[in-house]
């Protein structure tokens, strides 16, 4: 087993492939598939986040009710990177909340004329120099998108609203999970057999090209070769085996595999955290828990 | 042949005016502007035999706008303040009368005689003509769909009701496998059934009025027809139906009954004699005029009698028995009960007419009992004022009852209906609208006969396929298709001028031989002989021509009922113009060329022109189901053939409204489609844009309701768009877990976080203040002062129900109630009879606490709390509490295409199977749902919607078109899916690819109204009921779960005694009893009372209903004995 699976026969190695705002994409190479998946799982539900957990409602008079506000208020992705700086909630000493655990936001808008949007600009720390905030979103221009609509107050509604922001994880609910998606793809692996070349006419070729709906493909029309042009976009549909079955050639001719310990990661961040933020911390959460785990081991192994 | 695209296009624009509630409202408008005109002028007078000189004359009826009148004001009243108020929505009626008081003649004009309840959306609605704007500010959805009332705050619907068609001849077999014609005859005096049977090769009439069946001879000769030849020529002079008729002839001669005298003689003695009608002034007629009178009046009412001539009557009863002569000859000619040309629908108004007309009726003979009373009592100085008689109350409550119960009593035509009206389900948007166009049969359902349950061909286009309930009253109760429009009652006269005008000849002056000639052709008017043509083609062609010209109301059907080829039976040409027909309209086709052409389409659509246009325009007609067997209709522009009279506007129209929500249908086992229509009813989302405001007892919403990817064109029509009920699931359909097993789902916890099927569950808790007789009232007073500023875990216990109480006394908006809490500090007075007699000031009133409290499981929020009064009810609260209730394990969820299924398992988002680029499953159904059930619908659903959301745009699955399978594939192909709609996954758990592609997509999925909540349950121990010291039954009495019958013999069977004593005894009601081991009595405190002894009494273990059954034995005299043994 340690042949397989065993520290040091294997080196992990990441490989950056594009890093955004919000997102990152990066490639895990000879890496357990166990592994990789436990970091997806990880980044799902245990990175720690800030979001409004407890809503006191002094007053609503809009549209929608108590618990309707709540649940949306709820869902709004807060500016999380002094996270580390708080703690659980329930693992905290003090008794109802304490600036440790907890920061606190109001929402006091009245509609005084026409319609109102009550927006996530809407919402003021009571402390301003609060570092956690609503995620305002700035786009592929550089320029501040519109901020995520809360309720629509009609002329003389009143929301007055109190919330606490506290740390939690995407595991007790989904408000708290750092991503939108994580996207983890097995790198594909197409071996092209050399005598395509000769089996296939130019016709046949074009076709098999066309045939695969996210052109991976590409005709190399010099060398009249059949050329891999982007490999992460296979998505094992197998319409290119399918299409050269069709045609009855031999079956060797082309294989879509994967690469058994190559991942492709994609991270989409809700923008609480910096996308490399989360991987690190997923990474990091991950050591925790395996140090934890061997401690167990090792623990029960003394007691026997 | 130019193809003429998006025919359907003319379908809202139909809706606008016609279809769907239409009728309801049209009937009741049909109501309020004629027909109580005409009830009134056929009732207008009263006379009292005090005086013979007193008459009181309603001249006119109006019917006016609803309002109110409180505190001697009147108030114009809208429906929605009806329902927040428990109040009527109805209208004044006033009469305009001329009555004799002393020597004058009086003239009243507006004097109110009631109140009329008003039908939403008729046209003394207030509703009528106003914008979305003006409704939003008098709180009314302009989706709503109207057409029912409100009684009393609640929204009540007068259902269709389905009967046999009145006044038509019917020929069938009885129980005795005799041939029978009957005609049920109605008008608006007399309701009466008369029936030619023909028994022993003998032809007689049978009547309830008659003690006996009378020989139908003898009913010619009492109508005037005395000679046997008249008679035979009456009924034909062909050979065989002289034959038939020939014992008939003999009978009369025999019983020596030969003039009309004589017959009138002989019948006057077989009539059944009522209740004498004894009076002063009765006048006592003889029994030849009675018998007269009855023949005149009774047999066939609907037949006019001119001049006291009953030859029309002898004509009709004649072609009674010439169809069951052809009916005996030919057994296809007895009449299918089952056919729906035969069938009428009875609709609100006509309801509505019938009760008013025996209630204002009823209100007559009660003013008249008045006068009668009061005319002789001539020592009062001021002449007998007769309008000071009017009972308001009579016909309003009359009405109102009526409407509210559902149940129609009208003695005089001996109808007792129940279950007519039903309260207007608000589960859900399309709940209301199903239940506008709900059909009810008057049918029995215990009846075991398949026949009226099952679908007929004649239904096609006029009744919805799928939507019927299942079980009991399957086939019974049907709906509307989304095109069909019920008629009402047309005048005749002008009809039967234009017959002659077209060269028909009288039936007056023609004998049987020339009405039943080959070569004539006999016309009906709504089943009335009326005369002879001899060119019936011509004659039709000429009639629709008018019709479709406009000259003919567009609802008056013609069609020629021909005999079959070979047989020497006659054809005959039939015009109905009755009320209750179901009409549908189709694009006229001439020449192999449908008359509605692309232009008129944009037209219509562009709203240059209405549909109305095109009818006037001939280019559209109407058809009903008799008609439609004269015409040949196309379902679409291929299939127009030589011989094409008319083209489907669209073959989507046959399925009703709710059925039409069901994306690609035609791709589903019909039994399916079925259930969807019968669970989009129970699917929770919006029900209307007032839907916060309203004060329904039970109000499911769903939080974020979405459009379904995959809408239809009946979608779109009955605005399901604007008022859905269900969300786009992310569905993959695969096995995962075995939580999924019985068609059980899998939820995303994530999704649900986010708001997946989240339901707002908003219930009405009422209180009334009462007001007593002697001046003392209910009051609302404030908390105890201790709860002030404490939360409710600071209070003591007993405190702690007061704890979100306000000032006022009642719950504070947004506080949460828990089990035992009190919403309404409510204290009432103590009776004392010495208050209203001493006159004791009311500071002096002591009060009792009779707090409301809160009686629900889980908790709530305070929403609202409405105070309002009304004129029974002066202070009425009603609390609005409300929960938000996500979904758990075992609440049911629903696609389209009658697949529910309960929640087995909420998965974390981590642990849920993924695509490549990060798509992850709301919802996971388990494929075994697929190949028994045969729902391909859904499959193509999850194909299109899948299309739908990579091309930005939703996706039609309408009935027999919608986008094809095809081109949906080819669209996931463009966007670099599997054309066949399946995904590679990968496992969440294991990070490992499936073994198989998987077939994903989003599919509409709607959450029921089946929630665990309401129905989870347990008991350890509990309340026992007092009888019988047993526990008590049902979740709401934390009764216990039965160990039934079957389950005991099980436990027999298996020889578990002691288990069962412990079940049925032990944990149920065990009892100790004293028994006396001597003469077998139950003792008491170790003594018998019989043996007065205590040396043989032991003490025995019992069920305590045991103990009760012998005693109460021998209550009866019945004496059980105990013996007693060791055990």
């Amino acid at each position: 087993m340690t042949d397989q699976y065993g520290r040091g026969l294997r080196a992990p190695v990441i490989e950056i492939l594009d890093i955004g705002r919000y997102t990152i994409k990066f490639l895990l190479k000879e890496c357990h598939i166990s592994i990789a998946n436990a970091l997806r799982r990880i980044m799902i539900a245990d990175v720690p986040t800030m979001a409004i957990d407890l809503v006191y409602i002094n007053d609503n008079s809009s549209v929608l009710h108590d618990e309707f506000l709540s649940h949306r208020l709820g869902l709004i992705p807060f500016k999380s990177d002094t996270v580390d700086s708080y703690e659980f909630f329930r693992e905290c000493s003090c008794k109802p909340s304490c600036h440790k655990c907890s920061v606190e936001f109001n929402l006091r808008e009245t509609a005084l004329d026409d319609v109102k949007d009550i927006t996530t600009d809407h919402i003021n720390a009571n402390n301003p120099d609060c570092l956690v905030k609503p995620v305002k979103y700035i786009n592929a221009d550089g320029n501040e998108e519109d901020p995520i609509l809360i309720v629509k107050l009609a002329k003389n509604q009143k929301v007055d609203i109190q919330c606490i922001v506290r740390k939690g994880t995407g595991k007790e609910h989904a408000k708290w999970s750092p991503v939108a998606t994580v996207q983890v793809q097995q790198m594909p692996q197409i071996d092209i057999s050399p005598s395509l070349e000769e089996d296939l006419d130019t016709e046949e070729k074009i076709g098999l090209v066309n045939s695969c709906p996210a052109s991976v493909y590409k005709l190399n029309a010099e060398k009249q070769t059949v050329d891999i042009e982007t490999i992460t976009d296979c998505h094992q549909c197998q319409e290119c085996t399918i299409y050269l079955e069709n045609l009855n050639k031999k079956n060797d001719l082309l294989k879509v595999g994967q690469h058994e310990d190559h991942f492709i990661f994609t991270v989409e961040s809700t923008g609480a955290l910096p996308p490399e933020e989360i991987v690190s911390k997923a990474f990091t959460i991950l050591i925790d828990k395996m140090s934890e785990l061997s401690q167990c081991t090792e623990e029960s192994d003394a007691k026997d | 042949m130019k193809h003429v695209e998006d025919k359907w296009k003319l379908l809202p624009e139909f809706l606008k005016i016609r279809g769907l509630v239409k009728q309801h409202i049209d009937s009741f408008n049909y109501f309020i502007n004629q027909e109580a005109q005409e009830i009134v002028k056929a009732n207008s007078e009263i006379r009292s035999n005090q005086d013979e000189n007193f008459f009181l004359k309603f001249e006119k009826i109006n019917i006016d706008m609803p309002s109110i009148e409180e505190d001697y004001v009147i108030n114009k009243i809208m429906p929605h303040e009806c329902r927040l108020r428990d109040l009527t929505y109805s209208a004044p009626i006033t009469v305009d009368i001329s009555y004799t008081r002393g020597r004058n003649i009086i003239k009243k004009n507006g004097i109110k005689i009631g109140q009329m309840p008003i039908m939403l959306g008729s046209s003394n609605c207030w509703l009528n003509n106003k914008s979305e704007k003006e409704l939003a500010k008098i709180g009314e959805c302009p989706y709503d769909p109207r057409g029912y009332f409100i009684i009393r705050g609640v929204e009540k619907v007068i259902l269709i009701q389905e009967q046999m068609s009145k006044n038509r001849i019917i020929v069938e077999l009885d129980d005795k496998q005799n041939f029978v014609a009957l005609v049920n005859s109605s008008t608006h005096l007399v309701k009466s059934r008369a029936e030619v049977i023909c028994k022993n090769e003998k032809f007689s009439m049978k009547q309830n009025i008659f003690t006996e069946e009378i020989p139908i001879c003898i009913i010619f000769k009492a109508m005037g027809i005395e000679s046997d030849q008249e008679i035979a020529q009456f009924i034909g002079t062909q050979p065989k139906f002289l034959e038939e008729m020939s014992l008939s002839l003999l009978e009369s001669s025999k019983k020596d009954v030969l003039t009309q005298e004589q017959a009138l003689n002989y019948i006057g003695a077989r009539i059944k004699s009522k209740i004498n009608r004894s009076g002063p002034n009765a006048i006592v007629k003889s029994k030849r005029d009675e018998a007269f009178d009855i023949l005149k009046d009774v047999i066939l009412p609907h037949i006019e009698v001119s001049n006291n001539s009953l030859l029309q009557k002898c004509r009709f009863i004649a072609l009674m028995i010439r169809r069951i002569i052809e009916a005996k000859e030919d057994p296809s000619k007895i009449d299918d009960k089952d056919y729906y040309g035969n069938k009428r629908l009875e609709l609100a108004g006509q309801l509505v007419s019938l009760l008013f007309e025996d209630t204002f009726k009823r209100f007559q003979s009660d003013i008249q009992k008045q006068v009668n009373k009061s005319l002789p009592n001539k020592k009062n100085r001021e002449p007998f004022d007769a309008s000071t008689c009017f009972n308001h109350d009579f016909i309003s409550s009359a009405l109102e009852n009526a409407i509210s119960t559902g149940n129609w009593s009208l003695k005089r035509f001996k109808m007792e209906r129940a279950g007519v009206t039903q309260v207007l389900g608000r589960l859900s948007f399309i709940c209301a609208l199903g239940m506008m166009t709900r059909i009810n049969s008057q049918f029995e359902k215990t009846r075991k006969v398949s026949g009226p349950r099952s679908l007929q061909p004649s239904q096609w286009g006029v009744l919805c396929p799928s939507d019927t309930p299942e079980g009991e009253s399957c086939g019974l109760v049907k709906n509307l298709a989304l095109t069909t429009h019920v008629t009402t009652d047309q005048p005749v006269k002008y009809l039967v001028d234009l017959c002659f005008n077209l060269g028909m000849e009288d039936a007056n002056l023609l004998v049987g031989t020339e009405l039943y000639d080959e070569n004539t052709f006999l016309i009906f008017i709504n089943g009335v002989p009326m005369g002879v043509h001899r060119n019936p083609q011509k004659f039709i062609r000429d009639f629709r021509f008018l019709r479709r010209k406009g000259k003919i109301n567009e609802f008056v059907s013609i069609y020629f009922q021909q005999s079959k080829p070979g047989s020497k039976l006659q054809s005959t040409i039939q015009i109905a113009c009755d009320g209750g027909r179901l009409v549908r309209p189709l694009i006229i086709v001439q020449n192999r060329i449908p008359l509605i052409t692309q232009i008129d389409i944009d037209e219509v659509s562009m709203g240059i022109r209405t549909f109305n246009d095109c009818i006037r325009e001939g280019k559209i007609e109407y058809i009903d189901v008799n008609e439609e067997n004269n015409t040949l209709i196309a379902l679409s522009e291929k299939d127009i053939s030589l011989n094409t009279t008319h083209l489907e506007i669209d073959p989507l129209t046959i399925l009703g409204c709710v059925a039409g929500l069901i994306p690609y249908p035609h791709h589903n086992q019909s039994p399916r489609n079925t259930y969807q229509c019968a669970m989009g009813k129970q699917a929770i989302g919006s029900i209307g844009y007032n839907q916060m405001n309203r004060v329904d007892t039970l109000l499911l919403l769903l939080v974020y309701n979405q459009k379904p990817m995959v809408k239809t064109k009946t979608i779109e029509m009955i605005n399901y768009e604007k008022l859905p009920a269900g969300q786009n699931a992310s569905v993959a359909i695969m096995s995962y877990s075995g939580y999924d097993i019985e068609d059980a789902i899998v939820l995303n916890k994530a999704s649900v976080d986010r708001g997946f099927g989240r339901a707002i569950y908003i219930r009405r808790h009422e209180s009334n203040m009462k007001r007593y007789a002697d001046r003392s009232f209910d009051i609302s007073s404030k908390p105890p002062a201790e709860i002030e500023g404490k939360s409710k875990e600071e209070l003591p216990w007993n405190l702690q129900r007061f704890h979100n109480l306000d000032q006022d006394g009642m719950a504070k908006i947004g506080s949460k109630l828990t089990k035992g809490d009190i919403w309404l500090n409510k204290y009432s007075p103590v009776e004392s009879d010495d208050r209203l007699l001493t006159n004791k000031p009311h500071s002096s009133v002591e009060y009792n606490p009779s707090p409301e409290s809160y009686k629900g499981g889980a908790p709530s929020y305070v929403d609202r709390i409405q105070i309002s009064s009304n004129p029974e009810k002066h202070f009425l609260v009603k609390m609005i509490a409300r929960q938000t209730r996500r979904p758990e394990l075992g609440d049911k969820f629903s696609s389209r295409h009658g697949q529910k299924g309960v929640v087995g398992i909420i998965v974390p988002q981590e642990d849920m199977p993924f695509s490549e680029n990060g798509w992850c499953p709301d919802l996971i159904m388990n494929p075994h749902g697929f190949p028994s059930r045969m729902t391909v619908g859904k499959m193509i659903e999850l194909m299109a919607g899948k299309a739908g959301v990579l091309e930005g745009e939703q996706k039609y699955g309408t009935a027999f078109a919608g986008d094809k399978v095809e081109d949906m594939g080819k669209l996931l192909v463009k966007h670099g899916y599997s054309y066949f709609g399946k995904d590679y996954l990968t496992s969440g758990i294991t990070g490992e690819p499936l073994n198989c592609y998987v077939f994903c997509g989003p599919v509409y999925y709607q959450r029921l109204k089946h929630m665990v909540q309401d129905k989870m349950h347990a008991r350890a121990r509990g309340p026992m009921t007092s009888l019988t010291r047993q526990p008590t039954e049902g979740r709401s009495r934390g009764g216990g779960q039965r160990l039934g019958e079957m389950e005991r013999d099980c436990l027999i069977g298996y020889g578990a005694a002691s288990l069962l004593n412990e079940r049925l005894m032990i944990s149920s009601d065990v009892c100790d009893v004293n028994v006396c081991d001597k003469c077998g009595f139950f003792g008491y405190k170790n003594f018998c009372n019989f043996c007065k002894d205590k040396s043989n009494v032991y003490s025995v273990k019992m069920p305590y209903a045991c103990k009760l059954l012998l005693q109460e034995l021998t209550c009866m005299n019945i004496r059980p004995k105990i013996k007693l043994k060791d055990s």
